[in-house]
């Protein structure tokens, strides 16, 4: 049995305590076919998400595992997931009806489209996905540093000199430099979904390109691995198998239901191999793809997103499926405060470049205010400083008034949003400080200050310590990053030896141990071992007791065991023609794969998994974090910068006429158009007040210059906006 | 004072509700029931053990019985549905299998090699002619809503009835030898087993009628065609054992998420073997294994 349309709305409402908008309401009830909806900052999409599968299941009577539902984070799947379930109890125990069926709720395919992915692939036993591997970014870097990047530098003729621009301001850029930039062209190619052979035609550096993705593809195989970009690839493949054909229609043999729904959460951060994913996964009418997202939202490009996949959905629907639709858009924001709706509107709206075709879908009505709260205090207004300690401290000194004085309850209800949240003296640094003096505790996972911390450090310097004592690989050939950067491991190792005796005899007896074997003679079947002789002794055994150098310290085992499998080796030997040392060669890899990828891509702590920041803690974030959040108070520093043109706005430029039949824009413009949506993603985090932080510099900058005040610049923003 | 110009609001703070966690019967269970301590330590705490291929043993025999019934289910090529897979098959899938660790350097000995070729082999031949033709799911994903977590798992196989063609029993792999009832696994396994015949009943309506455990270890040195008496054990189905076996299981979470969140985990009760102990990279200064006689000399480097 199921429950009708009205009785599902009038349940959700009861339990929210409000009543849906007749564009909420609208999507909710859409029927068959492709749905596109565009919802601004604050709509209420989740929920809207959240209901329609909702729809499908209870008054639809859709089979859960016939629908696909992803969204862009495993955070964002859980609250998702957890909402769905939470939901669906309430109706369950509201409507007998929903009683009489076993509806098993936990079967729809709910995660991120990576996730959702890699679970069909296993379960429908795809054969050249068996057995595969799925990396992470850390992996899938070391392998290319490890067994790729120096061939390709070497044997490369063309590559540098076309791709300049991947490498900046490097003339001899070294392996890890090539490694973060073949990384990012390899993904592009997939991503991007390029045609390889008319790569090749064009012979040059365009050729060289596909040997070199060529070479990757077979070290991929050959290791049985493959990274999040394949992944795609071998999904798209699979959906065109055979295997695949019977998933999407359904396998009445298994009893499996055939795929009818996919709803894809943040469709504006899609790229065109995902995009060709969700037109193939609902290819056969009558088209059930929701798409929800907002182009103004649009955040990853750097990452192969493309906001032309949710702008131009519904020419992509027609000529995909000759279906002429239109958007819905959910405009009413029930998150801020009527003036920080204003400025979020008139900020965006106010460029011209925002007003060109592709730049944003045509007809968008602004943001409304769904409740009309519309305080009577500043909900907008920046603080000026001369210099960016004295705006941290401004900073630091509001947040402590705001809850010294009740104005909010805990420090988790501000955020501060920054470009970068790197615990650097021009980056993140001086407002970390100013918190420190008002004693205000910060949460900022992502301030790469992982190798700052003593327990990792002393760690690292102990297991050097006792692999390479007299440094023999450090001297002669690494770059002197590298080397002081051990160099300083070891004076961490050195300077707690005599306090912890036990470390110190372990330490002596190993070097002890090595000296006194021949060449090529095994010492462990598994390196990693070492590591926990290593923590089983003081001072790690009581590090281990702090639940934030615990995980540090299993964060350098998690390391440890990403460089071991890419190595392709775990154990250790004594070096091939020296006798008592260990070998050379692991050495090296150790050096230039681990500890290489520590110093030059640095490191974060770990994320809390379950809450978006502890209570009693300012949040740090980028505003990429923020993106789907919300909070009381909002401060934005990092203002007044030029739009930065990174390789992504190049390469896609270049390699234009591979992938897009539409014309790209030129990098300089796809930029802007990204900084001017980086910003409307920070503003409109805020519910009570958005607090832009501003040196009286950034705000000399005009229009031209940045676009963190709006078209008409700074001196436009000084003169219309408030200051506090 | 720029906070001043906010002395009209007066915001609460609203907690976030955390989600419901989600347990997996065997990684987190009975995984934490062995001993909390190596639980907490690799799975909450997330270190990376340092692995052996010994550890993938079960890992591996898992994998190749799972491709041996999609290779009897055409998912693979569907012109071989229906048929059995022969020892070269088992050998072709296990290679690809050792390939794919070994390309990550996870090597076993030639030993342990062997022995897990073998009882694949013997498994093949012995029950392939009775079981796969009955096999209905493979690697079947069963969910339960908890009060205050999810509680999953996967079954090996479910499998249509050898008598009754409308009844369907449920069958799970170990990797090990049977346990003595004394042992603390062998009330784990039927905990284990009862569970997840209730989460089948709740999912389809209706309980399996069996629930089979399957020691695959049993078919090392067997040199008939015949399935030795200790390989399978049948884990008795009624109500009010299930019941037992599910507040078993949540009084297990409790005790998890009190660990977890006083960030402490205490020493096993009973034994959590010496083979759990020999494996575990905790073991150089391990209480728990002090208590139970173990003394682990450090070794160099």
């Amino acid at each position: 049995m199921t429950i009708s349309e009205t009785q599902l709305i009038k349940g959700i409402e009861e339990k929210n305590g409000h009543e849906f908008n007749d564009e909420q309401e609208k999507a909710i009830k859409y029927g068959n076919g492709p749905l596109w909806l565009v919802a601004g900052p604050g709509t209420g999409k989740s929920e809207v998400l959240v209901v329609r599968t909702l729809k499908l299941v209870c008054c639809d009577n859709v089979d859960p595992q016939s629908i696909i539902l992803t969204t862009f984070t495993e955070k964002a799947a859980r609250n998702l997931e957890e909402r769905i379930l939470e939901s669906f109890l309430f109706l369950k125990n509201r409507y007998q009806e929903l009683n009489d069926k076993d509806i098993d709720i936990s079967q729809l395919r709910l995660g991120t489209l990576h996730s959702i992915m890699n679970d069909i692939l296993q379960e429908q036993r795809f054969e050249i996905y068996q057995n595969t591997r799925l990396m992470d970014e850390i992996e899938a870097k070391m392998l290319i540093r490890s067994e790729l990047a120096s061939d390709i530098k070497n044997s490369q003729q063309h590559f540098q000199q076309e791709f300049q621009y991947l490498f900046g301001n490097f003339d001899n850029p070294n392996l890890w430099e090539w490694t973060r930039q073949l990384n990012k062209v390899f993904s592009f190619i997939v991503d991007h979904n390029i045609d390889l052979d008319n790569l090749k035609k064009e012979g040059g550096a365009w050729e060289e390109l596909v040997t070199f993705y060529e070479k990757y593809e077979d070290l991929l195989n050959n290791r049985y691995s493959c990274d999040f970009s394949q992944l795609q690839k071998i999904f798209l493949n699979f959906l065109q198998s055979t295997q695949g054909e019977l998933f999407l229609r359904g396998n009445i043999e298994t009893g499996q239901p055939p795929i009818t729904h996919v709803l894809v959460d943040e469709y504006q951060d899609t790229n065109p191999i995902q995009e060709e994913i969700y037109f193939q996964l609902t290819k056969y009418a009558p088209h059930n793809l929701t798409v929800v997202g907002d182009d103004d939202q649009a955040l990853y490009r750097f990452r192969g997103g493309t906001v032309e996949c949710m702008v131009n959905f519904g020419k992509r629907c027609e000529l995909e499926w000759g279906l002429d639709i239109e958007p819905i858009f959910l405009n009413k924001n029930y998150r801020s405060d009527k003036k920080i709706i204003d400025w979020c509107n008139s900020y965006i709206t106010s460029f011209d470049i925002m007003n060109q075709p592709n730049a944003r879908i045509s007809g968008k009505p602004e943001l409304e205010s769904g409740t009309d709260r519309d305080g009577n205090y500043k909900a907008v207004g920046y603080i000026k400083e001369s210099s960016v300690a004295k705006l941290a401290k401004t900073f630091a000194e509001t947040v402590h008034g705001l809850v010294e004085n009740g104005i909010v309850e805990d420090y988790s209800q501000c955020v501060l949003l920054l470009h970068s949240t790197k615990n650097k003296p021009r980056i993140a640094g001086p407002y970390i400080n100013a918190l420190n003096q008002y004693n205000i505790p910060y949460y900022n996972p992502r301030s790469k200050a992982f190798l700052d911390q003593i327990e990792v450090k002393e760690f690292l310097g102990t297991l050097i310590s006792i692999l390479d004592p007299s440094l023999v690989i450090t001297s002669s050939i690494l770059g002197s990053k590298i080397v002081n950067m051990v160099e300083e491991w070891i004076t961490f190792y050195e300077s707690i030896k005599s306090q912890h005796q036990e470390l110190k005899n372990y330490v002596e007896k190993s070097i002890e141990e090595i000296n006194s074997l021949g060449t090529n003679e095994r010492l462990t079947p598994n390196a990693q071992s070492i590591l926990y002789r290593i923590l089983s002794l003081s001072p790690f055994n009581e590090y281990q007791g702090n639940p934030e150098q615990d995980l540090r310290l299993s964060k350098v085992t998690r390391l440890f065991e990403a460089f071991s499998s890419q190595i392709g080796y775990r154990s250790l030997f004594t070096d091939k023609e020296v006798p008592g040392q260990v070998s050379r060669k692991w050495l090296e890899k150790f050096y230039y794969v681990f500890c290489g990828y520590l110093q030059t891509h640095g490191m974060d702590d770990d994320e809390d998994e379950e809450v978006i920041c502890p209570k009693g803690m300012l949040p740090i974030m980028t505003i990429h974090q923020a993106k789907g959040l919300e909070f009381d108070f909002v401060f934005v520093g990092s203002l007044g910068k030029k739009p930065k043109i990174g390789g992504s706005h190049y390469l896609e430029h270049s390699l234009a006429s591979f992938h897009s039949d539409t014309p790209v824009l030129d990098p300089e413009e796809a930029a802007w158009q990204d900084s001017i949506r980086l910003h409307y993603v920070a503003y409109s985090r805020a519910k009570y007040a958005l607090i832009p932080l501003v040196t009286s510099s950034q705000l000399r900058n005009s229009g031209n210059q940045t676009a963190s005040f709006g078209q008409l610049g700074g001196r436009w923003f000084r003169s219309n906006l408030k200051r506090l | 004072m720029v906070w001043e110009h906010y002395r009209t609001l007066s915001l609460p703070f609203e907690s976030q509700a955390k989600p419901k966690r989600k347990y997996s019967i065997t990684a987190d269970i009975l995984s934490y029931q062995r001993c909390p301590i190596q639980y907490g330590a690799f799975s909450t705490r997330k270190y990376e053990p340092s692995l052996s291929l010994e550890l993938f043993y079960g890992d591996i025999i898992h994998q190749v019985l799972d491709q041996a019934h999609a290779h009897y289910n055409g998912k693979f090529d569907p012109s071989l549905r229906g048929t059995y897979p022969t020892d070269e098959d088992i050998e072709r899938y296990f290679d690809e299998v050792e390939n794919s660790l070994k390309a990550r350097g996870l090597r076993a000995t030639d030993k342990v090699r062997d022995k897990a070729l073998n009882i694949l082999k013997k498994f093949n031949e012995i029950e392939g002619p009775n079981l796969y033709n009955r096999i209905l799911d493979t690697e079947c994903k069963l969910q339960a809503d908890r009060a205050d977590y999810i509680l999953h798992g996967n079954v090996d196989v479910l499998a249509v009835s050898e008598d009754d063609e409308t009844e369907v029993e449920i069958w799970d792999y170990k990797g090990t030898d049977k346990p003595s009832i004394n042992q603390p696994e062998y009330k784990q396994y039927e905990f284990q087993m009862q569970v997840y015949a209730e989460l089948y009943r709740r999912k389809k309506g209706k309980p399996p009628k069996k629930a089979v455990l399957y020691f695959l270890n049993e078919l090392d040195h067997v040199e008939s065609n015949y399935r030795p008496q200790n390989a399978i054990m049948e884990v008795e189905l009624n109500p009010s054992e299930v019941e037992v076996a599910m507040s078993n299981f949540d009084k297990t979470v409790g005790e998890i998420e009190s660990c977890r969140d006083n960030n402490t985990w205490s020493y096993p009760e009973t034994d959590p073997s010496e083979k759990t102990c020999d494996a575990c990279d905790l073991r150089w200064n391990c209480q728990a294994a002090k208590n139970f006689g173990r003394n682990y000399r450090l070794i160099y480097p």
